[in-house]
Protein backbone atom coordinates (compact mmCIF):
# COMPACT_ATOMS: atom_id res chain seq x y z
CA UNK A 1 0.00 0.00 0.00
CA UNK A 2 1.70 3.25 -1.03
CA UNK A 3 0.42 6.27 1.66
CA UNK A 4 -1.26 8.27 1.60
CA UNK A 5 -3.96 6.36 0.34
CA UNK A 6 -6.18 8.61 -1.55
CA UNK A 7 -9.69 8.04 -1.73
CA UNK A 8 -11.71 8.28 -5.07
CA UNK A 9 -14.79 9.92 -4.67
CA UNK A 10 -16.36 9.87 -8.00
CA UNK A 11 -13.62 11.36 -10.33
CA UNK A 12 -12.63 13.37 -7.18
CA UNK A 13 -9.25 11.82 -5.69
CA UNK A 14 -9.42 13.29 -2.01
CA UNK A 15 -6.65 13.93 0.55
CA UNK A 16 -7.40 10.66 3.03
CA UNK A 17 -6.64 13.85 6.26
CA UNK A 18 -9.14 15.90 5.17
CA UNK A 19 -11.82 13.29 4.08
CA UNK A 20 -11.63 11.62 7.75
CA UNK A 21 -11.19 14.93 9.45
CA UNK A 22 -14.91 16.43 7.94
CA UNK A 23 -16.31 13.43 8.44
CA UNK A 24 -15.41 13.27 12.48
CA UNK A 25 -16.24 16.68 12.53
CA UNK A 26 -19.59 16.52 10.96
CA UNK A 27 -20.48 12.95 13.10
CA UNK A 28 -19.03 14.73 15.90
CA UNK A 29 -21.16 17.72 15.55
CA UNK A 30 -24.27 15.36 14.89
CA UNK A 31 -24.23 13.67 17.79
CA UNK A 32 -23.77 16.51 20.30
CA UNK A 33 -27.10 18.40 18.37
CA UNK A 34 -28.50 14.89 19.41
CA UNK A 35 -27.05 14.50 22.80
CA UNK A 36 -28.51 18.39 23.92
CA UNK A 37 -32.19 17.46 23.21
CA UNK A 38 -32.39 15.52 26.40
CA UNK A 39 -30.09 18.68 28.17
CA UNK A 40 -30.67 20.10 31.44
CA UNK A 41 -28.80 23.25 30.47
CA UNK A 42 -31.24 25.39 28.53
CA UNK A 43 -30.21 25.51 24.78
CA UNK A 44 -28.68 29.03 24.79
CA UNK A 45 -26.21 28.36 27.29
CA UNK A 46 -25.39 25.06 25.89
CA UNK A 47 -24.55 26.96 22.47
CA UNK A 48 -22.10 29.09 24.15
CA UNK A 49 -20.27 26.57 26.09
CA UNK A 50 -19.88 24.90 22.48
CA UNK A 51 -18.63 27.83 21.16
CA UNK A 52 -16.02 28.08 24.43
CA UNK A 53 -15.12 24.31 23.83
CA UNK A 54 -14.67 24.67 20.04
CA UNK A 55 -12.44 27.95 19.68
CA UNK A 56 -10.42 26.87 23.31
CA UNK A 57 -9.73 23.29 21.79
CA UNK A 58 -8.23 25.45 18.54
CA UNK A 59 -5.89 27.42 20.68
CA UNK A 60 -5.34 24.37 22.95
CA UNK A 61 -4.51 22.26 19.25
CA UNK A 62 -2.75 24.55 17.82
CA UNK A 63 -0.37 25.75 21.17
CA UNK A 64 0.81 22.14 22.22
CA UNK A 65 1.57 21.41 18.56
CA UNK A 66 4.18 24.77 19.27
CA UNK A 67 5.94 22.96 22.04
CA UNK A 68 5.79 19.36 20.75
CA UNK A 69 7.82 20.61 17.36
CA UNK A 70 9.53 23.33 19.26
CA UNK A 71 13.11 21.75 18.13
CA UNK A 72 12.20 23.03 14.78
CA UNK A 73 12.33 26.51 16.27
CA UNK A 74 15.87 26.59 15.09
CA UNK A 75 16.28 23.45 12.71
CA UNK A 76 13.64 24.57 10.38
CA UNK A 77 11.16 27.00 11.27
CA UNK A 78 9.41 27.13 7.72
CA UNK A 79 8.38 23.33 8.82
CA UNK A 80 6.99 24.26 12.38
CA UNK A 81 5.20 27.26 10.25
CA UNK A 82 3.93 24.46 8.39
CA UNK A 83 3.01 22.41 11.06
CA UNK A 84 1.50 25.24 12.91
CA UNK A 85 -1.16 25.60 9.76
CA UNK A 86 -1.85 22.19 9.23
CA UNK A 87 -0.77 20.26 12.24
CA UNK A 88 -3.05 20.14 15.84
CA UNK A 89 -3.02 17.71 18.67
CA UNK A 90 -6.10 15.94 20.47
CA UNK A 91 -4.21 16.13 23.92
CA UNK A 92 -4.06 20.25 23.33
CA UNK A 93 -7.56 20.36 21.61
CA UNK A 94 -9.19 18.38 25.14
CA UNK A 95 -7.18 20.96 27.38
CA UNK A 96 -7.51 23.80 25.63
CA UNK A 97 -12.09 22.87 25.30
CA UNK A 98 -11.58 21.89 28.39
CA UNK A 99 -10.53 25.54 29.44
CA UNK A 100 -12.77 27.31 27.13
CA UNK A 101 -15.78 25.79 28.80
CA UNK A 102 -14.70 26.69 32.20
CA UNK A 103 -13.91 30.12 31.31
CA UNK A 104 -17.60 29.91 29.58
CA UNK A 105 -19.55 28.93 32.00
CA UNK A 106 -17.55 30.81 34.60
CA UNK A 107 -18.91 33.78 32.21
CA UNK A 108 -23.00 32.86 31.75
CA UNK A 109 -23.13 31.81 35.35
CA UNK A 110 -23.53 27.91 34.92
CA UNK A 111 -22.17 25.89 37.84
CA UNK A 112 -22.73 22.47 37.20
CA UNK A 113 -20.97 20.19 35.13
CA UNK A 114 -21.62 19.93 30.96
CA UNK A 115 -19.15 17.39 29.80
CA UNK A 116 -20.96 14.13 29.87
CA UNK A 117 -22.74 15.11 25.99
CA UNK A 118 -19.33 15.58 24.82
CA UNK A 119 -18.27 12.55 25.82
CA UNK A 120 -19.38 9.76 22.78
CA UNK A 121 -19.10 12.79 20.56
CA UNK A 122 -15.40 12.89 20.90
CA UNK A 123 -14.40 9.27 21.67
CA UNK A 124 -16.66 8.60 17.84
CA UNK A 125 -15.17 12.03 16.11
CA UNK A 126 -11.14 11.15 17.56
CA UNK A 127 -11.69 7.54 16.14
CA UNK A 128 -12.52 8.54 12.50
CA UNK A 129 -9.98 11.47 12.74
CA UNK A 130 -7.58 8.65 13.23
CA UNK A 131 -8.11 6.72 10.71
CA UNK A 132 -7.31 9.72 8.24
CA UNK A 133 -3.87 10.07 10.15
CA UNK A 134 -3.34 6.07 9.29
CA UNK A 135 -4.27 6.85 5.69
CA UNK A 136 -1.90 9.91 5.67
CA UNK A 137 1.23 8.33 6.34
CA UNK A 138 4.42 9.83 7.33
CA UNK A 139 3.90 13.24 6.43
CA UNK A 140 1.15 13.15 9.52
CA UNK A 141 3.63 12.34 11.79
CA UNK A 142 1.92 10.43 14.17
CA UNK A 143 3.59 7.21 13.46
CA UNK A 144 5.53 5.21 15.98
CA UNK A 145 9.17 4.14 16.34
CA UNK A 146 10.16 1.32 14.52
CA UNK A 147 9.10 -2.08 15.59
CA UNK A 148 9.59 -5.94 14.55
CA UNK A 149 6.64 -6.93 15.49
CA UNK A 150 4.20 -9.35 12.64
CA UNK A 151 1.77 -6.06 12.33
CA UNK A 152 4.24 -2.92 11.72
CA UNK A 153 3.65 -0.96 9.20
CA UNK A 154 5.84 0.44 6.03
CA UNK A 155 4.70 3.55 5.63
CA UNK A 156 6.45 4.69 3.01
CA UNK A 157 10.75 4.33 4.46
CA UNK A 158 11.12 1.02 4.20
CA UNK A 159 10.94 1.04 8.43
CA UNK A 160 8.59 -1.30 9.94
CA UNK A 161 6.72 0.69 12.19
CA UNK A 162 3.74 0.96 15.41
CA UNK A 163 0.75 1.69 13.93
CA UNK A 164 -0.04 4.35 16.66
CA UNK A 165 -2.81 5.39 14.94
CA UNK A 166 -4.41 2.16 14.88
CA UNK A 167 -3.93 1.21 18.51
CA UNK A 168 -5.03 4.75 19.47
CA UNK A 169 -8.84 3.63 17.44
CA UNK A 170 -8.34 -0.11 19.16
CA UNK A 171 -8.01 2.04 22.77
CA UNK A 172 -11.50 4.32 21.33
CA UNK A 173 -13.80 1.81 20.81
CA UNK A 174 -12.39 -0.05 24.22
CA UNK A 175 -13.27 2.28 25.80
CA UNK A 176 -16.66 3.57 24.62
CA UNK A 177 -17.58 -0.02 25.00
CA UNK A 178 -16.38 0.11 28.76
CA UNK A 179 -18.30 3.28 29.09
CA UNK A 180 -21.51 1.43 27.60
CA UNK A 181 -21.29 -1.22 29.60
CA UNK A 182 -20.33 0.24 32.94
CA UNK A 183 -23.09 3.23 32.32
CA UNK A 184 -25.04 2.60 35.16
CA UNK A 185 -22.55 3.09 37.28
CA UNK A 186 -21.31 6.46 36.03
CA UNK A 187 -24.68 8.23 38.39
CA UNK A 188 -22.59 11.95 39.14
CA UNK A 189 -22.97 14.48 36.59
CA UNK A 190 -19.91 15.06 34.94
CA UNK A 191 -18.25 12.06 35.98
CA UNK A 192 -18.30 10.20 32.61
CA UNK A 193 -16.74 13.34 31.11
CA UNK A 194 -13.83 13.27 33.75
CA UNK A 195 -13.21 9.13 33.07
CA UNK A 196 -12.64 9.75 29.12
CA UNK A 197 -10.55 12.55 29.60
CA UNK A 198 -8.67 10.99 32.18
CA UNK A 199 -8.36 7.62 30.50
CA UNK A 200 -7.84 9.30 27.18
CA UNK A 201 -4.72 11.21 28.48
CA UNK A 202 -3.35 7.97 30.47
CA UNK A 203 -3.37 6.35 26.95
CA UNK A 204 -1.76 9.04 25.61
CA UNK A 205 1.31 9.57 28.22
CA UNK A 206 1.89 5.84 27.59
CA UNK A 207 1.97 5.49 23.69
CA UNK A 208 3.67 8.93 23.58
CA UNK A 209 6.87 6.59 24.97
CA UNK A 210 6.63 4.70 21.31
CA UNK A 211 6.56 7.52 18.81
CA UNK A 212 9.90 9.55 17.65
CA UNK A 213 9.04 12.86 19.39
CA UNK A 214 10.90 15.95 20.74
CA UNK A 215 11.55 15.04 24.16
CA UNK A 216 12.27 18.18 26.20
CA UNK A 217 12.05 17.95 29.89
CA UNK A 218 12.74 14.40 31.82
CA UNK A 219 12.81 12.16 28.90
CA UNK A 220 8.75 13.65 28.31
CA UNK A 221 6.78 15.20 25.09
CA UNK A 222 5.14 17.85 24.97
CA UNK A 223 2.09 15.95 25.17
CA UNK A 224 3.14 13.71 27.40
CA UNK A 225 3.48 16.48 30.21
CA UNK A 226 0.36 17.82 29.45
CA UNK A 227 -1.22 14.98 29.56
CA UNK A 228 0.11 14.63 33.08
CA UNK A 229 -0.69 18.24 33.57
CA UNK A 230 -4.51 17.43 32.79
CA UNK A 231 -4.56 14.02 35.03
CA UNK A 232 -3.49 15.93 37.93
CA UNK A 233 -6.02 18.56 37.20
CA UNK A 234 -8.61 15.92 38.17
CA UNK A 235 -6.24 14.22 40.71
CA UNK A 236 -8.77 14.32 43.49
CA UNK A 237 -11.50 12.42 41.52
CA UNK A 238 -8.98 9.37 40.77
CA UNK A 239 -9.51 7.16 43.21
CA UNK A 240 -13.54 7.47 43.45
CA UNK A 241 -13.79 6.98 39.48
CA UNK A 242 -11.08 4.00 39.17
CA UNK A 243 -13.05 2.39 41.92
CA UNK A 244 -16.53 3.34 40.00
CA UNK A 245 -17.94 4.01 43.08
CA UNK A 246 -21.62 4.95 42.71
CA UNK A 247 -22.02 9.08 43.57
CA UNK A 248 -25.04 11.54 44.28
CA UNK A 249 -27.65 11.87 41.11
CA UNK A 250 -27.53 15.76 40.74
CA UNK A 251 -29.32 15.54 37.66
CA UNK B 1 -25.03 36.06 27.94
CA UNK B 2 -27.92 35.59 25.52
CA UNK B 3 -31.65 35.52 25.98
CA UNK B 4 -33.23 32.31 24.66
CA UNK B 5 -33.84 32.10 20.82
CA UNK B 6 -36.51 30.09 19.63
CA UNK B 7 -34.56 29.37 16.06
CA UNK B 8 -31.32 29.38 17.87
CA UNK B 9 -30.04 25.70 16.19
CA UNK B 10 -31.14 27.45 12.84
CA UNK B 11 -29.79 31.06 13.38
CA UNK B 12 -26.17 28.97 13.94
CA UNK B 13 -26.56 27.13 11.19
CA UNK B 14 -26.93 30.05 8.85
CA UNK B 15 -23.69 31.51 10.82
CA UNK B 16 -21.82 28.28 9.74
CA UNK B 17 -22.88 28.32 6.19
CA UNK B 18 -22.45 31.98 6.15
CA UNK B 19 -18.73 31.68 6.74
CA UNK B 20 -18.43 28.52 4.52
CA UNK B 21 -19.90 30.21 1.68
CA UNK B 22 -17.72 33.55 2.08
CA UNK B 23 -14.56 31.20 2.41
CA UNK B 24 -15.33 28.61 -0.57
CA UNK B 25 -15.72 32.19 -2.77
CA UNK B 26 -12.61 33.41 -1.15
CA UNK B 27 -10.22 30.43 -1.70
CA UNK B 28 -11.37 29.71 -5.43
CA UNK B 29 -11.92 33.46 -6.29
CA UNK B 30 -8.62 34.43 -5.29
CA UNK B 31 -6.90 31.56 -4.83
CA UNK B 32 -6.05 32.21 -1.07
CA UNK B 33 -6.52 28.29 -0.05
CA UNK B 34 -3.21 27.93 2.06
CA UNK B 35 -3.93 30.97 4.27
CA UNK B 36 -7.67 31.10 4.12
CA UNK B 37 -7.76 30.58 7.68
CA UNK B 38 -5.88 33.89 8.37
CA UNK B 39 -7.76 35.92 5.79
CA UNK B 40 -10.70 35.17 6.63
CA UNK B 41 -10.38 37.58 9.67
CA UNK B 42 -10.84 40.37 7.68
CA UNK B 43 -14.12 39.15 7.23
CA UNK B 44 -15.26 37.38 9.83
CA UNK B 45 -13.77 40.07 13.00
CA UNK B 46 -16.08 43.31 11.89
CA UNK B 47 -18.78 40.55 10.53
CA UNK B 48 -18.74 39.41 14.34
CA UNK B 49 -18.44 42.90 16.31
CA UNK B 50 -21.30 43.70 13.78
CA UNK B 51 -23.74 41.03 15.10
CA UNK B 52 -22.24 41.36 18.88
CA UNK B 53 -23.71 45.38 18.66
CA UNK B 54 -26.88 43.88 17.10
CA UNK B 55 -27.74 41.71 20.30
CA UNK B 56 -27.39 38.56 17.10
CA UNK B 57 -26.07 36.17 19.88
CA UNK B 58 -26.81 32.77 18.00
CA UNK B 59 -25.89 34.37 14.51
CA UNK B 60 -22.40 35.19 16.42
CA UNK B 61 -21.51 31.66 17.85
CA UNK B 62 -22.46 30.26 14.25
CA UNK B 63 -19.64 32.64 12.67
CA UNK B 64 -17.03 31.71 15.38
CA UNK B 65 -18.04 27.90 15.09
CA UNK B 66 -17.61 28.82 11.33
CA UNK B 67 -14.66 30.01 11.38
CA UNK B 68 -12.82 27.58 14.36
CA UNK B 69 -13.98 25.09 11.97
CA UNK B 70 -11.91 26.69 8.81
CA UNK B 71 -9.27 27.10 10.97
CA UNK B 72 -8.83 23.30 11.81
CA UNK B 73 -9.89 22.09 8.27
CA UNK B 74 -7.55 24.20 6.83
CA UNK B 75 -4.36 22.50 6.10
CA UNK B 76 -6.24 19.36 5.57
CA UNK B 77 -8.11 21.45 2.56
CA UNK B 78 -4.72 22.62 1.14
CA UNK B 79 -3.80 19.02 1.27
CA UNK B 80 -6.52 17.52 -0.68
CA UNK B 81 -5.94 20.76 -3.58
CA UNK B 82 -2.42 19.48 -3.47
CA UNK B 83 -3.19 16.03 -4.40
CA UNK B 84 -4.87 16.97 -7.26
CA UNK B 85 -2.49 18.39 -9.05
Amino acid sequence: VAFPVYIWIGPLQIHPHFLFEAIAYAIAFRLVLRGVRHDAIPLSQRTSIIVGGIVGALVGAKLLVLFQHLDLLWQDWHQLLWLLVQGKTVVGALLGGLIGVELTKKWIGVTQSTGDVFVYPLIVGTAIGRIGCFLTGLSDRTYGTATALPWGINFGDGIARHPTQLYEITFLLGLLLVLKLREKRIRQNGDRFKIFLMAYLGFRFLIDFIKPEFRPLLGLSAIQIASLLGILYYRHDLKRLIQMKPGHYIS
Amino acid sequence: MSQNNPNELGQIFLGILEVFGVNILLMFLMFTIPIVSIIQLAYVIPRGNYLFKNQQQARLKGTTIGAVITFLLNGGCWLAVMSWH
